[in-house]
Parts: C-alpha cells; structure tokens; sequence
C-alpha cells in the first residue's frame, strides 16, 4: 500500500522554511524511523513520544485526528518513507543576504517564495556582509542580484570610467 | 839366359828410378802446362773485364745522352704545361676571388636589412609591451581605486541600514526577482 497524501505530508512541510529546519526534520523521521516498529502499538505519535518532544509529535497527531496516517505498522513505515522523500524532494531556492535574520522573517520570506512558486519551499539561507543590502536569488540554475553590493559596484564602475576618461593619456 | 835375384832386384830398381824419372817429367810438363792454361785464363778474363769496361761505359754513354734527350724535349712540354696551368690557377683563383667579394657584399647587404628589420621588430614588440604593461597598471589602479571606495561605501553604507530596513531592502529584492521571472 502506498501512501500518498499530499496534505498529510504537506503539515510537515509547513513546520519548516530553510534548509537547517529540513535536515533536522530528515534526521528526526529517520530516527523514528529506524526506532518505531520494535514491538510498539498505536499510531506514530505514541510511539515516538518516548524519544521525540516538540512539534513533530503534535504534527502527528493532528494528521492522525485527521485520519491520515496508517493504523498498520506497514502503511506507517511506507508513510516516512514517502515523507523523507516528499521532504527531500521540495524545492530550494538559495538566498544570500547581509544580516542574520530572524525566525519570523525566514517564514514570512518563506511564505512569500512559496507563494511565488506555487508550492512550499525551502530557504537555502547565506549570510554574506558584502552584498551590503538586498538579496540575491538563485534558484533552478537562475540568478537575480538584488543587492547593494551589486548596484554601488555598477555605480563605482561608471565613475572610475568616467574620471578615467578625463585622465589624459600620455601614450597618446 | 838366366837371371839371377841380385839382377832381378838391380834390374827392378832401374825400372822403378826410370818409370820415377818418367812420371816426374811428365808432372812437371804437366805443372808447366797448366800454369800456362791459368795465364792465358787470366789473360782472357782480364779482357773480358776490359772489354764489358769500355762496352758499359759505352752503354752508359748512350744511354746518358737518350735521357738527356729525352729530358731536354720532355722538359720544355712539361714547362709549357706548368705555365699554362699556373696561368689557369691565376685565373680562376681571380675569378673565385671576385665571386668571393660579390658574396661578401650580398651577405653585409643582407645582414644590414636583417639586422634592421629586428632592430624594427624589437622596437614594435618593446612599444606593445610597454603598451601592454600601462594598461595593465592601470586597470590594477582602476581596480584598487574601485575596492578602496566600495569597501569605504560598504563600511558607511551597511553600518547606517537598520534591521527592518535589511528586511524592507529583501522584499523589494523579492519582488524584484520575481519579476525577472526566476521562480518560474
């Protein structure tokens, strides 16, 4: 049986909006993963509870409410399974930008690529103090420089052409 | 008629003395005979000698006077031949003399043109490199003037923008890469 539920994965999804959130979510199913079926009933959540806390539990237990996860120890395992691969399969878009942002910016950044995109994404996050301002997108081989770093050089270079030009050459 | 032994032995020994006397004469004709054998040998050689004396001498003489002629004749052809061929060497070491300076004028003429045309082309490749090298020492400046001014404006710049301003700025950036069509 294989499971498919595009908003039972989709509520995992929506816990995480950059690349560091991915990998610990990764690393967490792999652990359940590894660790649920050693003769343990009940639905996911119960028996994670022992060795997970925080929001992967509650995820789990609102898509079970929702009666979206399998009852049967095979359907489970099938269903990490496809979760990691749903997870690892979600688009990331690169992001380079010259301060440390905070958590409720990654999400709302997040919320709006996503919604640029048509689905949820990833923020790949770099912090980089020469681009001065802005951010520079990269996403499926695509790059848009939006920063400062990239108008003040475009600036800087007109000038020193421009006080070049006046420069008389003695070659000449 | 008898004879007695005594007879018989006078008789023998007269016999002996004569036949004696008879073989000395005989050898002494024939010592005699012989030494007058051994002269007239000598005699003859000692013509002999004489005569192949003046027949070698005479032989000599020919011979020295048919060289002589022979010489006499061979040596002027030889000389006429010497003369022509030293006259031949003169000639042809002059010509190959003129030659020689014909080459050596044509190959001054061309060492002067070839030493010209590097002197030219060194000239031309010492211009481009002096060339070469101003420009590049001035696109270093160029480059340096640019890193001087940009990381001064990066300092200013970055340390006047706020927090929410770095927000605001990547939201506009945002909408503008959106509007590049990158997330298409």
């Amino acid at each position: 049986m294989k499971i498919t539920n595009e908003a039972a994965l989709g509520a995992f999804a929506n816990t995480i909006y950059d690349t560091t959130g991915l990998s610990r979510l990764i690393d967490q199913i792999n652990l359940i993963e590894r660790s649920l079926f050693k003769d343990k009933p009940g639905m996911i959540s119960a028996k994670a509870r022992d060795y997970l806390t925080g929001n992967i539990i509650s995820v789990f237990e609102e898509i079970e409410k929702a009666g979206l996860e399998p009852a049967d120890d095979q359907g489970q395992l099938q269903f990490l399974k496809d979760l990691i691969n749903y997870l690892q399969n979600l688009p990331v878009v690169k992001v380079t930008v010259a301060f440390e942002p905070t958590h409720s910016f990654v999400m709302k950044l997040n919320n709006r690529l996503s919604e640029f995109l048509g689905k949820k994404g990833i923020l790949e996050l770099t912090i980089d103090e020469n681009v001065i301002g802005g951010a520079v997108f990269e996403f499926n081989g695509k790059m848009s420089d939006q920063t400062l770093k990239y108008k003040l050089h475009d600036e800087l270079v007109g000038l020193v052409e421009r006080s070049s030009a006046k420069i008389p050459s003695s070659a000449a | 008629m008898s004879l007695n032994p005594t007879q018989i032995f006078t008789i023998l020994i007269i016999l002996s003395f004569v036949l004696s006397f008879m073989s000395l004469s005989m050898m002494t004709i024939l010592f005699i005979r012989t030494r007058q054998v051994l002269k007239q040998q000598e005699e003859i050689i000692s013509m002999d000698k004489k005569i192949n004396k003046r027949a070698t001498k005479k032989i000599e003489d020919l011979a020295a006077k048919k060289i002589d002629d022979v010489i006499s004749a061979t040596g002027v052809k030889l000389e006429e031949e010497l003369k022509k061929h030293f006259l031949e060497l003169s000639k042809f070491a002059a010509e190959e003399s003129n030659e020689m300076g014909k080459f050596i004028i044509k190959q001054q003429e061309a060492i002067t043109k070839e030493s010209q045309y590097h002197v030219a082309n060194m000239l031309l490749k010492a211009e481009k490199e002096v060339a070469g090298y101003k420009q590049t020492k001035l696109n270093e400046a160029d480059q340096q003037i640019r890193d001087i001014v940009f990381r001064a404006a990066r300092e200013v710049i970055g340390r006047s923008i706020s927090f929410s301003e770095h927000e605001d700025l990547v939201n506009k950036a945002l909408e503008r890469a959106k509007k590049e069509k990158i997330f298409a």
